[in-house]
């Protein structure tokens, strides 16, 4: 392989834009805050019959569990909450985190399911493949919903399976719904997503 | 789908007499866009043709014509990827002869990725004039190998018998052609049935069965100097030979017993050991990709059914492999190692088909009436084989993608076609 | 610790982030390569013509074909009637020694076929021993589907095909 002094240059360039905006995805400008783990949820794409997506909660485990009947009006949510056996303070915080994780997660749940539809019907299952093949990819999304990158993590040791699944992803390009999303949510969830193509 | 096919329609070899004939893409095509090459129009027109044929016969490419296009680029700079990505085009090529001689010819090509607009491969081939089409199929292979990652087989060979009758005359031919069936060489000529030609896990010689003695004798036949010799001279009949992927060993059936069984024979030391030793039909064999077993076709449940012997565990018995139908034969391992490719007859039609180790199914792969004698290639991904149609042999081809293409029509009977190892 | 972590998670990830730009920066593949094409050479195959052809052999064994079932090497009824008469001439006339060549329809694999060719002719060879005739007068050989006496697809030309010659 010939190196030419074009191309160095040209790596270097690369290098320094490469370098800022990665080091920007992985927040590092943001010194204050806690290192975040990189890793967010998986959403399980199961192909054909099933959507299981199991979001990772964050929340704090709770010890009472608020039964939501509706979401319609703030004062409703309120209203269901269970007895207050004393004013701690504590408690009433949870609660609230209780409620604004719940329609965080009703909310995650809606996005994620919007987009595996997206990629399921981009996906087409290469023929004569084996049964039981997974494979894993990561994309990284910009907040307009533009997969701005994918990779393949895990294989499932036939190439045109791996192939098949970069190809959906590719052809689905963006996320236009992804405008709805409020921008707090977008960063925890929806910047770095990891997807399981595992058809059933 | 219908634009695809009548794409396919559309692709016809120029300089080649024959034309190939392509009778089914694949379902989830890369859409490429093919530049014609810059340099003298003669031999760019024959290379461009024969990359567009190589390419469409893996039934993984949908590709664009220059005249199909919003805009044609003259150079790298001049490439508009706006008006690729409006025709959904994932990947464009283009190349150039950089260099022609009367000893030499070699060309540049170029791989860009529309979405992401760039250049994702700059390759160069060199090669000598007589050698043009061997120098197209490196193409291919490299821009095939750049967009799917996997290796190509374009310049690989395949190895088949024909028969021809000449003046009440029948001529028996042993053929090495170009993975697109042109380029015809002849390794040997007989008035006698040639029959079971395999390749050498080298791809330097070949093993055939040839009756020219009077009766079915094996011979290994080194391809470049003609020179052959036969293989156990003083045994009587011996047929169905098949290399191990050392190149070490040669199975082989022998009917000594009157009855036909396998044995293995060293073809350093002519020594032979025993396989098989059972009344009924063994014969057929063929060796695991990493050598450690082989399959074989065998009569011992009452008809034709695989089976397979672990070399590692050698006094063992053989183990029974396919169960659906009564006709299971001429079975070949899959370069992976995953499942086995043969012929399965199914409602009074013999078809070749696949079956994954780890499935209890047979996928079938063709669906005409008298396939036989399936060949891998070495990328696993393509079978060829033999398909009967009014009452004429010729050689077809169908990928795993479910892609299917026929080898051009010839005079005469093509059959028993074997795939060469890479040769890349 | 918090803070340590960080110091130590910035220098790795510095690092780190170095390597894969080092690595995959203009991840473009260049490649050269020269073709290769080796030369093939032609062999003709000399075939021995059979000199040794016993036209005793052939006047009396005219005809002498026996035929099978499909995928089958067991005599039929007929078949023992037509090697009856065989049997007889060859025991009249103690110098005659044949070749039993077996043969199959056009249906399955060629190599199988060549071994079911084979496993007719050694029935009829076992007809010929079990009745007297010296197994050293007999020789036998198959050609499996390689010399079909008639080329179509229909039963009645199959049939045909599924025999055992006497010469």
């Amino acid at each position: 392989m010939q190196i030419k002094s074009d191309y160095l240059i040209a790596s270097f360039i690369s290098f320094l834009l490469h370098a800022l905006i990665i080091l920007y995805l992985m927040d590092f400008f943001y010194s204050e805050k806690q290192v975040r783990p990189i890793l967010s949820k998986a959403i399980n794409v199961n192909l054909l019959y099933k959507q299981d997506i199991k979001p990772i909660s964050k929340t704090e485990t709770i010890e009472e569990k608020a039964t939501i009947n509706s979401i319609n009006t703030v004062e409703n949510i309120i209203s269901f909450s269970p007895k207050i056996e004393s004013t701690s303070i504590r408690k009433l915080i949870r609660e609230d985190q209780l409620i604004i994780s719940n329609s965080e997660e009703d909310q995650v749940n809606q996005f994620s399911n919007m987009m595996v539809q997206l990629i399921q019907s981009a996906w087409i299952k290469p023929q004569n493949i084996q049964d039981g093949l997974v494979c894993n990819l990561r994309m990284l999304i910009n907040k307009n919903g533009r997969i701005v990158k994918v990779d393949l993590i895990k294989s499932s040791g036939n190439i045109r399976f791996d192939n098949s699944a970069i190809k959906a992803i590719s052809r689905v390009e963006t996320f236009s719904f992804f405008d709805e999303i409020p921008f707090n949510l977008y960063q925890k969830n929806f910047k770095n997503i990891v997807i399981t193509f595992n058809p059933l | 789908m219908k634009i695809f096919l009548s794409l396919l329609f559309f692709s016809q070899l120029i300089f080649s007499e024959l034309v190939l004939e392509i009778t089914k893409g694949s379902e989830d095509p890369y859409s490429i866009a093919l530049i014609e090459f810059s340099g003298s129009k003669k031999i760019t027109n024959e290379i461009n043709s024969i990359i567009n044929a190589d390419l469409m016969r893996t039934g993984e490419f949908k590709i664009f014509r220059e005249s199909q296009l919003l805009s044609t680029p003259t150079n790298e700079e001049d490439i508009k990827f706006e008006d690729f990505k409006l025709l959904g085009i994932d990947f464009i090529i283009t190349g150039s002869l950089i260099n022609e001689d009367k000893f030499n010819v070699s060309a540049s090509y170029q791989v860009f990725n529309v979405q992401k607009e760039t250049k994702i491969r700059t390759s160069k081939v060199f090669g000598i004039p007589n050698k043009l089409r061997q120098l197209a199929h490196y193409i291919s292979d490299g821009i095939y190998e750049e967009i799917t990652g996997l290796k190509g087989v374009a310049s690989t060979k395949l190895l088949y018998v024909t028969e021809n009758i000449n003046d009440d005359k029948t001529i028996f031919k042993l053929v090495v052609a170009d993975s697109d069936g042109s380029n015809e060489q002849i390794l040997l000529k007989s008035s006698e049935p040639i029959i079971s030609p395999s390749w050498s896990p080298d791809s330097k010689q070949v093993a055939y069965v040839s009756f020219e003695t009077g009766m079915a004798k094996v011979f290994i036949q080194t391809i470049a100097t003609g020179k052959r010799e036969m293989v156990l001279e003083n045994s009587s009949q011996i047929s169905s030979p098949s290399w191990s992927p050392n190149g070490k060993f040669l199975s082989i059936t022998l009917y000594q017993d009157g009855n036909a069984e396998i044995y293995i024979l060293n073809l350093k030391n002519q020594n032979l050991t025993r396989l098989t030793n059972h009344y009924a039909i063994d014969t057929e064999s063929s060796w695991s990709p990493n050598g450690s077993k082989i399959m074989f076709t065998s009569g011992r449940s009452g008809s034709p059914q695989l089976y397979e012997i672990n070399l590692r565990k050698f006094s063992s018995k053989p183990k029974r492999i396919t169960f659906e139908g009564n006709y299971n034969a001429k079975g070949s391992y899959l370069s992976s190692g995953e499942g086995i490719v043969f012929v399965h007859r199914a409602k009074n039609n013999f078809q070749i088909a696949l079956k994954y180790t780890n499935e209890s199914f047979i996928r079938p792969l063709t669906n005409s009436k008298l396939d036989e004698s399936p060949s891998i290639s070495p990328n696993g991904n393509v079978i060829i084989y033999a398909m009967t149609e009014n009452n004429m042999s010729m050689l077809a081809g169908v990928t795993l993608s479910g892609a299917k293409f026929r080898l051009p029509a010839r005079t005469g009977e093509v059959r028993e076609p074997s795939w060469s190892g890479f040769l890349r | 610790m918090i803070n340590l972590k960080n110091i130590l998670n910035k220098n790795f990830l510095s690092f780190f982030v170095f390597l894969i730009l080092l690595s995959s920066c203009s991840s473009m593949n260049i490649t050269e390569e020269s073709v290769y094409d080796g030369g093939i050479q032609t062999v003709e195959a000399s075939v021995k013509e059979d000199t040794s052809v016993n036209y005793e052999t052939k006047a009396i064994l005219a005809n002498a074909t026996v035929y099978f079932e499909f995928d089958s090497f067991k005599l039929s009824s007929k078949s023992i009637q037509t090697l009856r008469s065989a049997v007889t001439a060859m025991k009249e006339n103690s110098s005659i020694k044949i070749i039993i060549s077996g043969h199959a329809d056009e249906r399955g694999t060629r190599e199988y076929n060549l071994a079911l060719g084979q496993r007719r002719a050694e029935s009829v060879k076992d007809y010929f021993v079990l009745n007297g005739i010296n197994a050293s007068r007999i020789s036998v050989k198959s050609f499996g589907e390689e010399k079909l006496l008639s080329d179509g697809i229909d039963e009645a030309s199959h049939s045909k095909n599924r025999r055992a010659e006497i010469n």
